[in-house]
């Protein structure tokens, strides 16, 4: 007996330690050993890698103003001792009293940390890449733009770095404000790189403005006037970039000049990178602002009288389904799926809203739906995959989901 | 009198239409189609010859504000994984309060923290609850200022049980950030059913235009 079960052992090691093979007690090591296995995270940061000599932004701005550092600091924490020293500061503090306006802590931050954030949230967006490819800079000088409008008072909308402006609100050209001397010269403009509607990689130049004396916007030359933002309609957001530019002296910018007013689209087709390229030695960038416009009812009018054309309508292009070849005989296929799969999708479209215009009023609001659809039985006598879909259309299921 | 107004309301939601704010069925509109315009080398052409093909936005940030773009996905069994488009931070250290907006690629897009001096010089401490009030509140006016209406946040009940969290909490969405953000549009739903949906999609869903436009712009729209 003991033989035999030694006889046995023997032989099942065998069977287990045979070459090739692969049983169920073995250990298996799976992957690569720990010292060289690399996490989902590292791998994707070892593909998505970008060669630092040949990625790299160029800065093309000014160097922030240098600040004496020493000073600021014993400026600062003066100021801190001040503070606590301060009881009454401390105590409102303390129950929550003490007032901190946003106005105050946003004209400090413009000064100190507001240009590199600025940069931060440029960069966010993209738009160094689709202005300058390879440049950037940072936006030193603070810029105020307002949008005003009225309707039932006056109202303005600032321009900040991204936030959403209808076109209705930026109908007439903006206030732009900014801490300049007189005797400084800069340049002004207004482009959009989304959504040109004929060309590739261009935008579409809505403002330039050149030979501005200090911040006095009135006094420089409108070399192209002001034209409201467009973004088609269903394109969604399209980002609109104020950039200023500090001039070392009085440019001719004829070449860039366009016809008053200009409203040819073709004749607006701008390139940043060109412009700035050509007069890289007299201008340098100086001052960021942008804002996000989409589409809004006004539009329609906006193109049809002053843009003199038909308004264009977009749509997201989503990659194509793909689907098996289809075949005449399909096996085990429920055959109204399998004909739907292959079924024109907006012929598909049309057929559910005309089922869903049958149920709705133009005028009334849509009917309520029942608590308990499947309590009422389905009346008259249909094949089961038709009281299936009838089924599947109370229950707002499957393809009547979003009736 | 001036009123300064930053845009706050959140639009796409994907809420359902009523009847008469429909958009026609999408075969009605101009369906795509490549073509190409020929220019003239003398003078340009003129707007009415402009034939709609495919045009690409670039705003890398859109598709996210239509709800297409995708979120990092198939993270279940991280905790708290990453499905977000931007995610907020509150970083607490010793002495400082540090909160970011973040993007999932890694980017930052807006910081508001207490090791800043604008911040700093304003208050008596930099990590009472007035500390964490203040700093949500900046926080909130930078992200309004710069377009992010909805963050995805991953504070959890146990966080919000503490005082200062949910100060912080409390600050941002009374600053105008909303704290979820909109489910992605998924196609593929649709692919797999095959079933192109009628829901009102964000590219063809638009606010409704503010009674006092209409009454001084006409109702010709």
């Amino acid at each position: 007996m003991a033989q035999t079960l030694g006889k046995l052992c023997r032989n099942a090691r065998q069977f287990i330690e045979s070459p090739g093979l692969r049983y169920r007690y073995k250990q298996h090591s799976k992957g690569k050993e720990s010292r060289y296995a690399q996490s989902l995270a590292q791998k994707l940061e070892e593909w998505n890698a970008q060669d630092q000599s040949l990625h790299y932004k160029v800065d093309i701005g000014f160097a922030p103003p240098t600040v004496d550092r020493k000073v600021q600091l014993t400026e600062r924490l003066e100021c801190r001792k001040k503070v606590k020293s301060d009881i009454n500061m401390q105590i409102a503090a303390k129950y929550k009293r003490l007032q901190v306006s946003l106005d105050d802590v946003e004209k400090t931050w413009e000064i100190t940390a507001g240009p590199s954030q600025i940069k931060q949230v440029a960069e966010y967006y993209g738009i160094f890449d689709d202005l300058y490819e390879n440049g950037q800079f940072l936006p030193i000088k603070p810029l105020k733009i307002n949008f005003t409008y009225i309707l039932d008072e006056e109202y303005a909308s600032p321009v900040y770095r991204g936030n959403i402006i209808k076109p209705y609100e930026a109908v007439a050209a903006p206030q732009v404000s900014y801490d300049a001397k007189d005797d400084e010269l800069y340049t002004l403009v207004l482009t959009t790189p989304d959504c040109h509607l004929t060309e590739e990689n261009r935008e579409y130049l809505h403002w330039l403005v050149g030979n501005i004396p200090g911040n006095k916007i009135a006094q420089g030359k409108e070399l192209c006037d002001y034209l409201q933002p467009f973004p088609p309609r269903g394109v969604g957001y399209c980002r609109y970039i104020f950039v200023l530019y500090k001039q070392e002296k009085s440019l001719d910018l004829s070449k860039f000049a366009r016809t008053t007013p200009c409203t040819n689209l073709a004749e607006r087709t701008f390139s940043t990178y060109d412009f700035y390229r050509e007069l890289q030695d007299d201008i340098t960038p100086i001052g960021l602002a942008f804002f996000q416009s989409d589409w809004d009812q006004t539009l329609t009018k906006f193109f049809h009288d002053t843009l003199e054309m038909k308004e264009p309508s977009f749509e997201y292009d989503f990659d194509e389904v793909v689907l098996k070849p289809q075949e005449w005989f399909p096996h085990s296929q429920p055959f109204n799926l399998y004909l739907d799969k292959y079924k024109d999708k907006k012929q598909l479209q049309k057929e559910l809203l005309l089922e869903k215009l049958k149920e709705r009023h133009p005028f009334k609001s849509p009917p309520k739906p029942d608590k308990y659809p499947l309590a009422f039985p389905i009346k008259g006598s249909y094949p089961t995959w038709l009281k299936d879909d009838i089924r599947q259309k109370k229950m707002r299921e499957g393809k009547w989901k979003y009736m | 009198m001036l009123k300064s107004i930053l845009r706050a309301s959140a639009s796409k939601t994907g809420k359902d239409l009523s009847p008469l704010q429909w958009n026609v069925t999408p075969w009605a509109k101009s369906l795509a189609t490549t073509a190409t315009v020929s220019q003239n080398t003398t003078s340009s052409p003129p707007n009415s010859s402009i034939v709609p093909g495919t045009i690409q936005n670039r705003n890398p940030r859109n598709l996210e504000k239509l709800r297409i773009g995708e979120k990092p996905s198939g993270w279940n069994l991280d905790n708290p994984g990453n499905c977000y488009w931007n995610k907020i931070v509150l970083e607490v250290s010793n002495k400082h309060i540090d909160a970011k907006i973040v993007h999932f690629s890694g980017q930052v897009a807006v910081r508001a923290s207490t090791q800043e001096w604008c911040i700093n010089k304003q208050l008596v401490s930099s990590k009472d609850n007035l500390a964490f009030e203040i700093v949500a509140k900046v926080l909130a006016h930078r992200c309004l200022q710069t377009g992010l209406l909805e963050v995805h946040s991953f504070f959890n009940e146990e966080d919000l049980q503490k005082e200062k969290i949910k100060t912080f909490v409390k600050a941002l969405e009374d600053g105008g950030l909303t704290l979820k953000e909109p489910d992605q549009l998924m196609e593929h739903e649709r692919v797999h059913l095959n079933y192109p949906t009628i829901q009102p999609k964000a590219w063809e869903t638009f606010e409704e235009l503010d009674e006092r436009v209409f009454s001084k712009l006409g109702k010709k729209y």
